[in-house]
């Protein structure tokens, strides 16, 4: 077991050095002219030169690298190009924001995906089982703007315009916080009034792969020889589905689950584009378009960190349910 | 039928196996599959090779036509030193040297058809008969005793001993000078047995081939060797013309094997004794010191818990020798149930060695 | 891409049972597949729709890029509701919206099926590669895989278009970067136990090169899990897609594409006025993966019939 922690943790260490590599390489190899941009259109050659001596970006590639992994590795992911915040707050400043997103909507598709994935299991081919197979096959098919799009555009748009502003417009709320004077709601109600929208629509999406997954999962086992052993005992049905076939069913699922959390906690792009709230998938996307490297580079490598240790924590978990795992 | 000519022989030959480590830090586990094994194969001879599963058969096997790489000794095919040739110098020879395979489900490709399957060799040797790919695959399919037209169906659509006469065909194709048969109807029923039996027995009178047969069916093995080899973990204890090595027999294991083969008559069998050997087989990764039967053995003695016996002549010479690998080889009138085991109960008691060698002083 | 060869050889004797291979059995369970037959009709139509649209656009008088800002727009300059003349109505700049959805089908599946079939061509290679050397190439593979599944799909790509400009190339090549590495997961897991099976020994034995066992013989068993992955994927990477256009790093302009279309009308909530403009593509959208998914699922399902045995027990 502890040779197995150690394996991992090593893989694990090294992912994210190729990801800090490949990311490094991707945006600082590639030709960008942000001097240019910084600059201004009249700029002449020597203030260009300037700003990318100020930038560092005169360096060698792999002074750069270095240098920017050193203070990586001390907690300092350095300044953005534009506004000279540090990255560490950017990143501290939006993370709430993609956690709120990524935990309530995680809630809310385990709930809506493993449950109806039960249902449709326990009584395969019923009419249930069809309509909420056809209901999660048309979410799985439906990107994630189309149906926020719609959603605003019925629930926000229309309810509001026909004089029913039940759900707020775009928008983020703090459920902490000192009162802003720019934005002077916060608390628990209010961020949550914001957040539903997008919660529901990034948990219909995913959740309609959960549904389908823990389906497939739960088929497979209870058509294993020990659920039939434990029919044959005469256990109840209730019993046999919840003590006996869910646990092994779901462990496959929870492996599933630490991971799109991981990957969703780290910045839901099209969400955070959609609902007008700036986590980290918002500031990002920012970033790229601003060819603000530091930001771009010290988000994706937080993120892949939250992957790397999801998956590390998926490992072990999985070691532990399922002592097989363990000799490879 | 048989010549002296030697095809191929072996000299030496030992395998292990790397089979994980001991912690963290801990030196590497290995399992010796094959231990210091000589032997020769005549032209135009049968070969058996006998012994429990698990015991290094089929390793010597793969050994012996170089799909494994050999950790010592010698192989010689045809008077060439074959040991060290990579899989390029390999490559010409592999037309020589054919397998038959014990699983005639799993050495199918389930998803290629027969035709392609038997006619591989051609395409990857070259076709040198006469006439087509097709018309070749087509004539070695009866040959074997297949229905031609069924040149195009996939493996699935035959029976376990049809499978095997695609097999079979696949080994001929390029006319090889030794084919070596793994188990080739182990996984057979009976009566399938006999056929495919007799098939290999024709096609080594049509095709002058040279059999390697492993089994561990002791009556299909004397039915179809001239001599035979028996293999004790990765051993070999015994080896000789068959009606000496069946009547004959010196070795203690070899002894106990044949008390084991099933006899046709239920008087015969009432009457001899049985000798069940005490233990389970031990493991090649920690294999017991001096003689390897030793805990098993009832004529065991002190001596051959220390001693590493080799293969010696016991009678006659050249390659038609009867050799023994024991220090206190049986007489052919001994019986070796009249023994009662010494060594063999204090070390069975205790499976760790270091018990077992204390027990042993004691 | 019907992949389904017949099985009865030319040459076989009429008058032999029939021996249903593989193929033949899954072409009988995918045939009484309505829900599957029915996806696979409304693909054809779109793939057709794809392929026929300069056809389709010249015998309705329409172009897709053709800014009608006389006709096309209503006196205040707002685009124009469905309608006989615009049967799906006209976009901000008096553009057909008909027409450039019948264009757009072009790009979004065109791209879909091309990536998808490089990230699957690559992903084969490289799985074969690791399942059947193992060792060093193995690893690498291996770190590789975790690498690429560890970058956030959305995030990376649009950083990478960004950094490489916005072109059909570019958007090819990075869909296909993110998909190869499932692929090559599921073909390396594949092969890492088909290699223990005793005909990969039987073709050693006869002197085949690696390359031959890799391509011949193991790619052949392979062949049911790529067709299965290359059709679900191929939703997977049309959606994509739309995620780059909508994020303004798709295709570059004024090329008609279906995640484009519904970035333009969402700038300056312009759909709260013309809901027709994220609609219909929203609509079409939809149906293509609806039915890609539904096709996969009926191919996976003929193939591997392994639930649908389970059910029956």
């Amino acid at each position: 077991m502890i040779r197995f922690i150690f394996v991992r943790l090593i893989t694990g260490l090294l992912v994210v050095f190729l990801v800090s590599v490949a990311t490094f390489l991707m945006f600082f190899a590639a030709p960008n002219d942000v001097a240019r941009t910084m600059a201004g259109k009249a700029a002449t050659p020597e203030t260009i030169a300037l700003i990318n001596h100020r930038l560092g970006l005169d360096q060698p590639l792999w002074h750069q690298y270095g240098h920017f992994i050193w203070r990586a590795l001390h907690g300092d992911l350095g300044y953005d190009y534009y506004h000279q915040r540090s990255v560490v707050s950017i990143i501290k400043g939006a993370a709430p924001v993609s956690l709120s997103i990524a935990f309530g909507a995680a809630i809310l598709w385990m709930i809506l995906g493993v449950g109806s994935g039960i249902i449709s299991a326990v009584r395969p081919r019923s009419f249930m089982d069809r309509a909420l197979n056809v209901l999660a096959l048309i979410f799985y098919s439906m990107p994630t703007f189309v149906l926020g799009s719609m959603l605003l555009f019925f629930l926000y748009f229309k309810l509001t315009s026909a004089g029913h502003a039940w759900f707020p417009a775009a928008g983020y709320v703090p459920w902490f916080g000192k009162p802003d004077p720019s934005n002077p709601q916060h608390g628990f109600w209010p961020w949550m009034h914001h957040l539903i929208l997008p919660w529901v629509t990034l948990a219909l999406v995913t959740a309609a792969a959960y549904t389908r997954f823990t389906r497939g999962s739960m088929l497979e086992v209870l058509s294993e020889d020990y659920i039939r052993t434990a029919r044959a005992k005469g256990i109840s049905e209730r019993r046999v589905v919840f003590r006996h076939a869910l646990r092994s069913a779901l462990t496959p699922v929870v492996t599933q689950f630490g991971i799109d959390l991981a990957i969703l906690a780290g910045g839901t792009v099209v969400t955070e584009q959609l609902f007008g709230m700036h986590g980290l998938g918002w500031n990002s996307l920012t970033a790229i378009t601003n060819q603000d490297l530091p930001v771009i580079v010290g988000i994706l490598l937080v993120v892949s960190v939250f992957v790397v240790v999801a998956n590390f924590l998926v490992d072990l978990i999985y070691a532990v349910l399922d002592p097989r795992v363990r000799l490879y | 039928m048989s010549s002296d000519e030697v095809l191929l022989s072996a000299s030496g030959v030992s395998k292990r196996f790397n089979v994980g480590s001991r912690g963290l830090l801990g030196g590497r586990l290995q399992l010796s599959a094959v231990d210091n094994v000589s032997l020769e194969i005549k032209k135009g001879e049968t070969l058996g090779l006998v012994g429990e599963s698990g015991c290094g058969k089929s390793s010597l096997a793969r050994c012996l036509t170089r799909l494994y790489d050999v950790d010592e000794g010698t192989i010689t095919f045809d008077g060439r030193d074959i040991t060290n040739l990579g899989r390029r110098q390999m490559q010409p020879l592999r037309s020589e040297m054919q397998m038959i395979f014990q699983d005639p489900y799993g050495s199918l490709n389930p998803r290629r058809r027969v035709g392609s399957i038997i006619g591989d060799a051609l395409a990857i040797h070259g076709n040198r008969g006469k006439g087509t790919r097709r018309q070749q695959v087509q004539e070695l399919m009866e040959i074997v005793g297949l229905n031609p037209e069924h040149y195009n169906r996939y493996p699935a659509d035959f029976s376990g001993g049809q499978r095997q006469r695609i097999g079979i065909a696949r080994a001929l194709a390029l006319k090889p000078k030794l084919i070596v048969c793994d188990e080739p109807v182990s996984a057979l029923d009976v009566s399938i047995q006999a056929q495919v039996i007799n098939l290999l027995q024709d096609l080594q009178r049509e095709f002058d081939l040279t059999y390697l047969f492993i089994s561990h069916d002791l009556s299909v093995v004397q039915h179809i060797s001239d001599r035979i080899a028996v293999m004790y973990l990765g051993r070999i204890v015994e080896s000789g013309p068959v009606e000496e090595v069946f009547t004959a027999s010196s070795h203690p294991y070899t002894r106990a094997l044949l008390s084991a083969k099933p006899i046709a008559d239920p008087r015969a069998a009432e009457q001899r004794d049985r000798i069940v050997l005490a233990g389970d087989l031990p493991s090649p990764i920690s294999p017991p010191s001096g003689c390897r039967f030793h805990p098993r053995c009832p004529k065991a003695e002190q001596d051959c818990v220390t001693v590493v016996p080799t293969l010696e002549i016991l009678r006659g010479a050249g390659p038609d020798a009867q050799r023994v690998e024991c220090l206190h080889p049986l007489e052919a009138d001994q019986d070796l149930s009249s023994f009662t085991p010494s060594i063999a109960d204090t070390i069975i008691g205790a499976d760790a060695a270091a018990t077992g060698s204390r027990e042993v002083a004691s | 891409m019907s992949a389904t060869p017949a099985t009865a050889p030319p040459t076989a004797p009429k008058t032999t049972i029939v021996a249903r291979g593989p193929w033949a059995l899954a072409w009988r369970r995918f045939r009484k597949d309505k829900v599957a037959l029915i996806a696979a009709a409304v693909m054809a139509v779109i793939i057709l729709v794809a392929i026929f649209a300069p056809l389709i656009n010249s015998a309705l008088g329409q172009d897709p890029n053709y800014q009608d800002q006389v006709n096309g727009l209503d006196v205040n300059g707002l685009p124009l509701g469905p309608s006989g003349a615009h049967w799906l109505g006209t976009d901000a700049l008096g553009r057909d919206v008909f027409a450039r959805l019948v264009y757009g089908a072009r790009i979004s599946i065109g791209i879909g099926i091309l990536s998808t079939g490089i990230a699957v061509a690559v992903g084969v290679v490289l799985g074969l590669l690791a399942g059947y050397f193992r060792g060093i190439v193995d690893v690498i593979i291996a770190r590789l895989l975790d690498v690429v599944l560890a970058l956030p799909v959305v995030l990376a790509a649009v950083a990478l278009v960004a950094v490489f400009g916005q072109s059909p190339l570019v958007t090819v090549l990075v869909l296909a970067f993110f998909s190869w590495a499932t692929m090559a997961r599921i073909v390396r897991g594949q092969v890492i136990s088909l290699r223990e099976r005793e005909f990969i020994e039987a073709a050693r034995s006869l002197g085949a090169s690696s390359t031959r066992i890799m391509f011949v013989e193991l790619l052949p068993n392979l062949v049911m899990p790529i067709i299965i992955y290359f059709s679900l994927l191929v939703p997977v990477n049309i959606v994509t897609n739309a995620v780059l256009a909508f994020l303004g790093l798709g295709i570059p302009v004024p090329t008609a594409d279906w995640g484009g279309m519904i970035s333009d009308a969402e700038a300056g909530g312009l759909y709260q006025q013309a809901w027709w403009l994220v609609f219909f593509p929203g609509g079409v959208l939809v149906l293509t993966t609806l039915a890609f998914n539904l096709l996969g699922d009926g191919i996976r399902d003929a193939l591997d019939p392994r639930i649908e045995r389970l059910l029956r027990k």
